[in-house]
């Protein structure tokens, strides 16, 4: 019962911020100088008046501001995404479009950084301040100070421009009929890139969160028992130790998903990959208030869900954190 | 003995020449080309930004095409002719075209697309069509355009991309902005709409039945949607696309990639974008709205330095905002500003703006339009050249929607640096930026200078109606040393606008409008 | 808890020698730009793209402007660095009166305040920056408000854990029956424990600015009007093929000054963090 009622009021708290989120999302966009209707006429070089009005008053631009706000809430209470102002469809239909690149991308990168992570941290307590351990730390901080853009560009320059080997744009770049395999490495080939330029950075984190963790963990008792009762190495390490360690790092890479977005507008650009966080990017230029709004609150839904759920996994596991 | 010998040698080396020459056309193969942004819907009878217009000319005709000496050529009109009085205009059309979804093509069709498509909507041409009272369809196979008056440059003004024709039987009665066949079009062109996958590619494939036989020789275009500029040079450097269209690799970057052995770079077909960059002042302000000051600032910028650093000598320096390939209009003969900076600071002396005691004379903001890489260079090379002539200058940056209100709207800006396309003539390019007629707050790419002057309008109201080339040149002349003399715009660099394509892609330069049309002749020669 | 230790604690610390080695030598940097090159980064210095070391008095070689890269480099270490800490300083500010409330009070407040740090938390960090930026137009002052704003949460939730530890401790229980007021409790008692994290995450900070001060200059959202290592890469991105080190140069003064920072912060840890366990 304790637990429904702690579900219960962070649910609460939940949906207080995200109204929170919309509501001041609503406003910064609005405080920025010029509308859509300034963007598509100036991009066609348009000099129409009355074409500029007409679109004006098609998307309800010229209303006042409170009543914009308001008919947005009762739009988002609805579920209704509206039309993408600067492009000819539906909000939810751009998003959904390109929803799974920016998720192949972000899931990839996260995985990535986990494996490599845990794996470059493990080795680092195993070698505690010996040879291995200093190379590993030092690498980490390089792929921490590295900025993204750095990464992604220097990547380009020695695989695609000097060796030739991967396609610095795309998704893919197979048209008509491809088997299922042949799709599958395409698009394997086109992710590498973007995927190592965005992951790098938590690498570092996590090789240092894996290391500090681990180093806690191996002088403990229940792993001098193990060892003492002539386990084997490496079963030592990662039944007893590296196991009890991965609680903090899955938790933390759940709360990075608001970051990694962020990071993905520059790897998406950079790479033409096509995501969300590179629409968001255009959308804003353009002021496609409907459009923007849609990304802010799916990106906020997702990460208030995966808050939640991260410290609901926490609460049930660790029984030492008491619900308030 | 050895005549003949000559003789054979002579007919051998010219077979051989032909052979080159006349290479015939090989049917097949996909033709990928780069598009720096997504279009937004595929309309160009409503949105008149490239990468609509690149897509939609292929899958949709127009009335007319033209060589690259502006002879008209027949595309969807067979024949035409134009009035002694020019008050009307009578097109026969092809017989036997049908649309991509079997229906027949009408005059009809031509009479919707000129009264209700791209007529009333396209920002561009609105006003040089808004002279065309009706469009009379005696029979389906001809249409007679009635003028309200004679529009000299309308003949110029129908090209596919330009003057759009949608198929009535899907557009009339009902909202042409919403409409589903904006992102799956149906037109008469040699390219049907295929696939899009949004934020990666549009895809289009051969029309069967398209009215030319034997055409189109591809089998596929692809348009590849690659936005950074790095990015699109890698891929035709690589062979991942076959062509960037529009200048949209850095111009640094160009000339390397047309030295390679696989590309080539040709500026043909622009001439429908004829754009020329210039730095203009708002003529309310009190500091620039002086002539002197604009005289002086116009002496300060070192346009071939521009010319050759920002746009690496794509284009010439001009004299006028009228793009020199506007051959029926463009002058050189008009007041010119050489690049010296003693004079520059004599005039702002004259003028009463002597330096203060920090070495200033006053503050000046430059705003620059959002838009590719070249303006904010231009920017700062501006600045610091007016910085050393003793002007506190700061650049500003705003984004579009930010610039686009700013400038025709908010007004609260001295000096602005950007381009405008004069299209295939200055009445429908140049004529909407300085009449005083035309100045309309709130719109972009109006009148934002706010420059008056009666002749200048008188002139381009004439010219505009007036179908004698002599007298429109005269007329065109006298507006272009208005301008130079008033000076509301420092024109900087006509602009060459290049594309860069694999040496396998055939016959893409050989209109005007180049990339905007329809490729139907395009062909690929194998590797 | 003697405070000789400490500096004796930092110096033996490789990490914080290194990190503020590297520190140092930016700090040299920015000073030494306008001295060495006092016409400033702008001005057109030689032939356009000259590559590095081909040109002796231009020995990083030229932009597509022709402006000397190394004149650039100096000065934008200057505005980097400005930046930086700017935005960091007044994170900061925000950060410690948000988490200050918070703390100390709890209830309402607590619930209140929190939620507007999650609100802000919860819109991705950077695309946050973007529209901030883009709303007030580019400058030095929208980018370090844009920074500071996505960068206050952190430092309230800091500040608002080590007031909540120390809420429950003896000796904040005794100013309080003693009838010592909230404001000095807070002030003279509570903030003086609460600064070593907060100074260990300064660093961090200041490093995470400059990043963030790139990426977004990088996108073509830096103040025109200055030039910062983030600008320099923004230029240079249109002309990479035709010369990579109009990008590698600036970004690796990046890289650096990011490595000096975190090393520096690292150092500090250890230093802070042996004085305080038990």
């Amino acid at each position: 019962m304790n637990f429904l009622r702690y579900l219960l009021r962070r649910l609460a708290q939940a949906a207080l911020v995200l109204g929170l989120v919309i509501v001041l999302q609503f406003l910064l966009l609005h405080l920025a100088p010029g509308d859509v209707a300034d963007v598509i006429a100036g991009e066609s070089q348009a000099s129409d008046p009355a074409f500029v009005q007409q679109l004006r008053s098609e998307l309800g631009l010229d209303r006042p501001l409170p009543v914009q706000l308001l008919l947005h809430l009762q739009r988002v209470v609805t579920l209704d995404w509206g039309q993408a102002h600067s492009m000819d469809a539906p909000v939810w239909q751009l998003i959904a479009e390109r929803l799974p690149g920016t998720a192949l991308l972000m899931v990839s990168a996260l995985l990535l950084a986990i494996v490599l992570g845990v794996a470059l941290g493990i080795l680092a307590a195993l070698h505690a301040r010996r040879g291995l351990d200093g190379l590993i730390s030092v690498l980490a901080l390089l792929f921490y100070a590295t900025p993204g853009f750095l990464v992604g560009i220097g990547l380009i320059l020695i695989f695609t421009v000097q060796l030739q080997w991967l396609p610095m744009s795309g998704m893919s770049s197979l048209y008509g009929d491809a088997s299922w395999w042949q799709r599958s490495v395409d698009t394997a080939r086109h992710l590498l890139m973007p995927m190592v330029s965005l992951s790098l950075f938590y690498v570092a984190i996590y090789t240092r969160l894996m290391r500090a963790a681990m180093l806690e963990v191996l002088p403990m008792d229940h792993v001098r028992t193990a060892r003492a009762k002539g386990l084997g190495r490496w079963r030592i390490v990662w039944h007893h130790a590296a196991r009890n360690a991965l609680l903090p790092i899955v938790t933390m890479a759940g709360l990075q998903v608001s970051s990694l977005l962020g990071g993905s507008v520059i790897v998406e650009t950079i790479f033409g990959w096509p995501g969300i966080g590179r629409l968001a990017f255009e959308a804003v230029f353009k002021r496609d208030v409907p459009l923007v709004m849609g990304i802010l609150l799916l990106s906020s839904v997702l990460v208030l869900l995966v808050s939640l759920l991260v410290d609901l996994i926490y609460t049930r596991l660790d029984p030492r954190i008491r619900l308030r | 003995m050895i005549p003949l010998l000559k003789s054979l040698a002579a007919l051998v080396a010219l077979s051989a020449s032909f052979a080159t020459v006349a290479q015939a056309p090989v049917r097949g193969g996909t033709l990928t080309v780069a598009l720096p942004t997504e279009p937004a819907h595929l309309n160009s009878a409503i949105d008149t930004t490239q990468q609509v217009k690149i897509v939609a000319g292929k899958i949709y005709s127009g009335l007319l095409k033209y060589d690259l000496k502006m002879n008209m050529q027949p595309d969807l009109a067979e024949s035409w002719s134009v009035a002694p009085d020019g008050r009307t205009i009578t097109f026969k059309l092809r017989k036997g075209v049908k649309w991509h979804d079997g229906r027949d093509f009408s005059s009809a069709d031509v009479a919707f697309s000129i009264m209700k498509g791209f007529g009333p909507n396209n920002g561009l041409v609105r006003t040089t069509f808004a002279n065309v009272e009706s469009v009379q369809t005696p029979d389906a196979h001809t249409a007679v355009l009635v003028m309200r008056q004679p529009a000299a440059a309308l003949m110029n003004a129908l090209p596919v991309a330009t003057a759009t024709i949608l198929p009535a039987h899907i557009y009339d009665n009902t909202d042409i902005r919403r409409n589903p066949a904006n992102t799956r079009p149906v037109g008469t062109g040699p390219f049907m709409f295929s696939e899009w996958r949004r934020g990666d590619a549009i895809v289009l494939v051969r029309n069967p039945n398209y009215f030319e036989a034997g055409k189109p020789y591809l089998d596929r275009m692809v348009f590849k949607v690659i936005p950074d500029t790095q990015a699109r040079g890698a891929a035709v450097e690589s062979g991942a696309v076959d062509m960037v269209f529009h200048s949209t690799v850095a111009a640094s970057d160009a000339r390397r990639l047309a030295g390679l052995k696989n590309l080539e770079l040709t500026t043909d077909g622009y001439h429908f974008d004829s754009t020329v960059s210039f730095a203009e002042f708002n003529m309310q302000h009190p500091i620039v709205g002086k002539r002197e000051v604009r005289q002086a600032l116009a002496h300060a910028i070192d346009r071939k330095f521009v010319l050759d650093n920002v746009w690496m000598g794509f284009g010439k320096v001009a004299t006028s905002p009228v793009h020199y390939g506007l051959r029926q209009a463009h002058t050189d003969s008009v007041p010119q500003y050489a690049y010296d900076l003693k004079r520059a600071e004599q005039l702002l002396d004259e003028a009463g703006f002597k330096r203060g005691a920090n070495g200033m004379r006053f503050k000046l903001t430059i705003d620059f339009v959002p838009f590719g890489d070249q303006y904010p260079k231009v920017a700062q090379y501006v600045r610091q050249q007016f910085v050393q002539i003793g002007i506190d200058a700061d650049v500003r940056s705003s984004d579009f929607a930010t610039w686009v209100r700013r400038i025709w709207t908010g007004r609260d800006w001295a000096l602005n640096l950007s381009a405008l396309t004069n299209a295939s003539d200055p009445s429908i390019g140049i004529q909407r930026a300085y009449s005083s007629k035309n100045i309309v707050p709130g719109t972009p790419f109006t009148n934002g200078t706010h420059f008056r002057n009666a002749d200048l309008d008188n002139y381009f109201e004439q010219a505009s109606v007036n179908s004698d080339p002599a007298i429109r040149k005269r007329h065109f002349a006298a507006i272009q040393r208005i301008l130079a003399t008033e000076l509301p715009v420092i024109p900087l660099v006509a602009i060459d606008q290049f594309t860069i394509s694999s040496k396998r892609v055939r016959n893409h330069a050989t209109l005007s409008d180049g990339v905007y049309g329809g490729f139907a002749d395009v062909w690929m020669a194998p590797n | 808890m003697t405070m000789n230790t400490l500096p004796r604690r930092l110096l033996s610390s490789l990490t914080f020698v290194v990190g503020t080695g590297l520190l140092l030598a930016m700090l040299v940097m920015a000073l030494l730009g306008p001295w060495l090159y006092p016409q400033g980064p702008w001005t057109v210095a030689g032939a356009p793209m000259t590559w590095p070391g081909t040109d002796a008095a231009l020995p990083l070689g030229t932009d597509a402007l022709g402006r000397d890269i190394l004149a650039g480099l100096l000065h934008g270490a200057r505005v980097s660095l400005l930046i930086g800490a700017a935005a960091t300083a007044v994170a900061l500010c925000v950060g410690i009166v948000v988490g200050t409330l918070t703390g100390y009070f709890g209830g309402w407040v607590d619930d209140l305040l929190m939620r507007l740090t999650d609100a802000v938390q919860t819109v991705p960090p950077f695309l946050l920056a973007i529209v901030v930026v883009l709303i007030v137009n580019p400058s030095v002052a929208s980018i370090v408000g844009a920074i500071a704003l996505i960068s206050w949460p952190t430092v309230a939730r800091l500040v608002r854990a080590e007031f909540m530890r120390l809420r429950e401790a003896d000796f904040v229980s005794a100013c309080r029956l003693m009838g010592m007021r909230p404001a000095r409790i807070i002030f003279v008692q509570m903030l003086p424990n609460a600064i070593p994290p907060i100074v260990v995450s300064s660093s961090i900070m200041v490093a995470s600015a400059i990043l963030i001060e790139s990426g977004l200059a990088f996108l073509g959202l830096g103040d025109p009007n200055v030039i910062s290592w983030g600008t320099m890469v923004g230029l240079g991105r249109s002309d990479l093929r035709a010369g990579w080190y109009l990008v590698v140069i600036p970004g690796l003064a990046i890289m650096l000054s990011v490595l000096a920072l975190n090393l520096l912060g690292d150092g500090l840890n250890d230093a802070l963090n042996t004085r305080l366990s038990p």
